[in-house]
């Protein structure tokens, strides 16, 4: 019976556990955001006046994490950086998830749209994803505004499969057939009835498409690709520092650690929802 | 079998046609005249008329794709605005230095990943299972030029051990292997994170299965019933995305390659496109989407060889 029991108590705290992983994520990602928007009263210095005669200094009272080769503050770099990743994020996922919610709840509600669309999501499928936002951005020129539209167009396909998939599955319940009978229109079902439903897994979804899309944006920045100097921004300040990294490792460090807590966050809330909701949704791998 | 291939091939068609027609765009939507690119900028009107005309930039849209599709379909990418060269014949000399950096990372995340996602199952709820599971979910989140920057800084600038970047050989050479170490660890990272995590859940799922508890029950060997049982049917979905990993990497892993200098298709990628060398984006981007729907095919296949439950009507 010990056993049992044990067992029984290890079930309840990995439930526990795994709520708790999803606070830990929403704390990260509500922090992160004060962060970003009270950024000129957190940050010590000026994130972008250079400062040469303190240029690559290490870490210290003065300059926490140390400083860049033009004399900047890192940490207040990082702090502004904040407003960059978060922003490309949330509105490039915004920018996928409507068109691509649209699409599949299009694609799944009406049989004869189904094949036309879905054969297009497969094209769009087929480029990899990184490769598809360099071209975008490199058609229409490096900026904020193309790094949004870049990565979000990026992940239109994946959210038209997962609300098709979950339209597939609802429309054949008795509610839907229900409010069909009562004489509701097409887009009253769809609007009022099934997208209401699948809000769930589309969130828990969306939550890891912002992590996927802030590693994307930091990829595309890394490359020279993204916001221009001399704005903060994380994937950039990481590039620029590869050339210190024999004498100032500190450079590239911190900005990709930075990277990393955001994208944890957003991965954390995303597991910790799924578990707790426990949707069929995949992830895709970056690179 | 053969039916199902066979309309699974016919399905391809579409969606090659349309990859195809995507490539063409590349070429039309840019800003910027690629013939004002080719014969030069101070090149007077008369010669960028010749050479709209060579390229056959001034016929009807539809002509020009129908022209470019029959040429493809022979394997004539055209040539490159840079080095002058064919299209093809840049991407296939450096198409085995990505075939080699993909095998060796994906060898490296399977056979790393599988036993560290088969002992976390087995260990569920262990400090063995969190660790593992933390450190896979933290490793999704890194981005793979940070962990890239990182590798180079500590074992080859403060410890010395390998090289910065570049490729030496065939990773059969003591040199070209010492090589390859680092971008095909770097590029490992992501795959061993998601297939740890998938042969953690899918032997979670297979060992609460009721045929396992009979193997147990009628006395097979625990290594036996986990090994030979419960891991056939776990790996199922872990081929899938092996396969799919593959596919996806062979197009070039466009980060790893420019980090580490590594000389293969991604790097050819990323560079054409900044360049603005049109029929190289066009031939890379042909190139990696066909493999990638063949790949994808091939998985299909393979899915329902490895699961007979898998009906193809």
């Amino acid at each position: 019976m010990a056993g049992s029991t044990r067992a029984f108590a290890m079930n309840e705290w990995r439930r526990f556990a795994r709520h708790r992983l999803a606070l830990i994520g929403l704390g990260v990602i509500v922090a992160l955001s004060l962060l970003a928007l009270a950024a000129r009263q957190v940050a010590p210095h000026d994130p972008i006046q250079q400062d040469l005669p303190h240029a690559l200094a290490k870490p210290s009272t003065e300059f926490p994490l140390g400083t860049d080769q033009f004399g900047r503050c890192i940490l207040s770099r990082i702090v502004f950086g904040a407003r960059q990743s978060l922003l490309v994020g949330v509105i490039a996922t915004a920018i996928g998830a409507s068109a691509g919610i649209l699409l599949g709840l299009l694609a799944g509600y009406f049989p004869r749209l189904d094949g036309p669309v879905m054969r297009t999501m497969d094209v769009l499928l087929a480029f990899p994803s990184i490769l598809l936002a360099i071209a975008v951005v490199a058609a229409l020129g490096p900026s904020l505004g193309n790094v949004m539209i870049a990565v979000g167009v990026r992940s239109i396909p994946s959210f038209a499969r997962v609300s098709r998939s979950m339209v597939l599955s609802l429309k054949e319940l008795d509610f839907v057939r229900g409010a069909l009978a009562l004489g509701a229109s097409h887009p009253r079902v769809l609007f009022r009835h099934i997208l209401p439903n699948s809000v769930s897994p589309l969130l828990v979804f969306s939550s890891m498409q912002v992590a996927t899309a802030i590693l994307l944006a930091a990829i595309l920045s890394f490359l020279g690709l993204g916001v221009q100097p001399p704005t903060p921004e994380w994937g950039k300040m990481v590039s620029d520092g590869r050339a210190y990294l024999m004498e100032a490792p500190h450079l590239s460090l911190f900005p990709g650690l930075a990277i990393f807590v955001a994208v944890m966050g957003f991965n954390c809330l995303g597991d910790g929802l799924r578990d707790a909701l426990d949707p069929r949704v995949g992830r895709v791998a970056v690179d | 079998m053969t039916r199902y291939i066979f309309r699974r091939l016919l399905q391809t068609v579409p969606v090659l046609l349309g990859v195809s027609v995507l490539a063409f765009a590349i070429m039309h939507v840019v800003p910027g005249d690629p013939v004002r690119l080719i014969a030069g900028p101070d090149a007077p009107e008369s010669v960028v008329a010749r050479v709209r005309v060579e390229l056959g930039l001034e016929r009807p849209l539809h002509v020009q794709y129908l022209s470019f599709l029959g040429r493809a379909l022979r394997g004539d990418l055209g040539r490159s605005l840079r080095s002058r060269a064919p299209v093809i014949d840049e991407i296939f000399s450096r198409f085995p230095a990505t075939l080699e950096l993909t095998t060796v990372s994906m060898l490296l995340a399977v056979v790393v990943g599988i036993p560290l996602g088969l002992v976390a199952a087995v260990r569920r709820a262990s400090w063995l299972d969190y660790l593992a599971m933390g450190a896979s979910l933290s490793t999704l989140s890194m981005p793979i030029f940070w962990v890239a920057i990182v590798a180079i800084w500590l074992f080859s600038l403060q410890l010395g051990w390998l090289p910065v970047s570049g490729r030496a050989g065939p990773v059969w050479e003591w040199e070209g292997l010492r090589h390859i170490v680092l971008p095909a660890a770097t590029l490992a990272t992501t795959s061993l994170a998601i297939i740890s995590r998938l042969t953690r859940s899918g032997m979670l799922d297979v060992l609460g299965r009721e045929y396992v508890t009979t193997a147990r029950a009628k006395g097979v060997p625990p290594w036996s019933v986990v090994g030979k049982h419960a891991l056939k049917n776990a790996l199922i979905p872990v081929v899938t995305v092996v396969g799919l990993q593959y596919g996806f990497l062979l197009g070039g892993a466009v980060v790893t390659e420019t980090i580490f200098a590594w000389p293969g298709v991604g790097r050819l990628a990323i560079t054409a496109i900044l360049q603005r060398d049109y029929p190289v984006v066009q031939g890379c981007v042909l190139l990696v989407a066909v493999v990638f729907v063949l790949i994808n095919l091939l998985v299909d296949v393979l899915y329902g060889w490895l699961d007979p439950r898998i009906r193809y009507e």
